[in-house]
């Protein structure tokens, strides 16, 4: 969902001015929204559930950087969507979640507030890749270079027990 | 009959029939000019800042009225500074080539109590096409109020050309918007 709306928003940027251009538009905002709704589900649902515990073997330092960048990411998550809001709302256009619920301006209509929440969206979307390329990193490092099972806890079928241990499965 | 006593009587005649309907001045900054479009379902509206009429009409005498405007398109407001620029572009307004849109009344009838039909001529974009406005006029403690409604194709323009022309992202019908604020002109 998040890799179609960095495609369909990095074209629908560049596209010349067409419906197909306001089609490509109407889909990355009614997408936008969409995550804005799973993400604040998601961070509900993390803070009232406990979260896999991180495996001993782990460093304070490793563990911080974990914690720090998770925290980030749902952050961005959140952001990116809700700064899409406000540049929509500042341009006066109109937004609706899948062409039937309209939603309301977030932002008064104002061209500044326009262009500092576009440069917020597009360097989100430099963090977020920066986030993501982390996190990918770091869950092949423990993989390949920590030879510990972090990533394969994330399986169907993997145990409770086992993952709590944090014991080495390979 | 000498000529220039026809003349005389053409002359004559202009002016009784000048004197006989009362003239009156548009108080811009009280008056609403535009239109409401839509986008994507989503109705948006618009006002001409800059616009000069010409306004002749008595209730008495309806069908001496005249009702002339012109409009500048460059002046277009729809609170949204990439819509706006995007309509004066080649595509849908083109501006440039045509900076003034204008009505001139052709006749002006009664159809109700202050309820008036307009019959003229909208020259927009380089197309005149012949439209009727149906207008209320009510008399107000400093002079009067005219409000006028009508929808229109914006096709029947070329207001949208190339895709946009059968793509209904932007709507095809354009409702006009009048509702101006007179004084009388003494």
């Amino acid at each position: 969902m998040i890799l179609a709306m960095f495609v369909l928003g990095w074209i629908a940027v560049n596209y010349p001015l067409s419906p197909a251009k306001i089609k490509l538009f109407v889909w990355h905002k009614t997408i936008g929204i969409s995550i804005l709704i799973l993400v604040l589900l998601r961070i509900a649902w993390r803070l009232s559930n406990p979260t896999p515990v991180l495996p001993s073997h782990m460093r304070s330092w490793e563990r911080r950087l974990a914690h720090t960048s998770h925290a980030l990411m749902y952050l961005v998550m959140a952001a990116m969507p809700l700064s899409g809001w406000v540049i929509n709302s500042a341009a006066n256009f109109p937004l609706k979640l899948y062409g039937l619920i309209r939603l309301p301006n977030i932002a008064p209509t104002d061209k500044a507030i326009q262009i500092q929440a576009e440069l917020v969206h597009i360097t989100l979307f430099w963090v977020f890749i920066a986030l993501l390329l982390l996190h990918i990193g770091a869950a092949f490092w423990h993989h390949f270079v920590g030879r510990n099972e972090i990533l394969l806890r994330m399986l169907p079928g993997t145990t409770r027990f086992r993952q709590k241990t944090g014991d080495r499965c390979l | 009959m000498s000529l220039t006593r026809v003349a005389a009587m053409l002359i004559y005649g202009t002016l009784s029939a000048t004197a006989s309907a009362t003239e009156w001045i548009v108080d811009n900054d009280h008056s609403r000019l535009g239109f409401v479009a839509s986008y994507d379902g989503v109705g948006f509206e618009t006002r001409f800042e800059r616009f000069n009429f010409r306004i002749r009409f008595d209730t008495q005498q309806p069908e001496e009225g005249v009702f002339d405007a012109v409009v500048e398109v460059n002046s277009v407001n729809s609170r949204s500074a990439d819509r706006d620029e995007a309509m004066l572009g080649l595509e849908w307004f083109n501006a440039k080539q045509f900076p003034q849109a204008r009505f001139a009344s052709t006749g002006l009838r009664q159809i109700g109590a202050g309820v008036f039909e307009v019959t003229g001529r909208l020259a927009v974009k380089g197309i005149t096409r012949a439209i009727v406005i149906p207008i209320a006029w009510s008399q107000t403690d400093h002079g009067a109020r005219l409000t006028g409604k009508t929808t229109l194709r914006r096709t029947d323009y070329q207001i949208g050309i190339g895709e946009w022309e059968s793509d209904p992202i932007i709507g095809f019908e354009v409702e006009i918007i009048v509702d101006l604020q007179l004084k009388r002109m003494d």
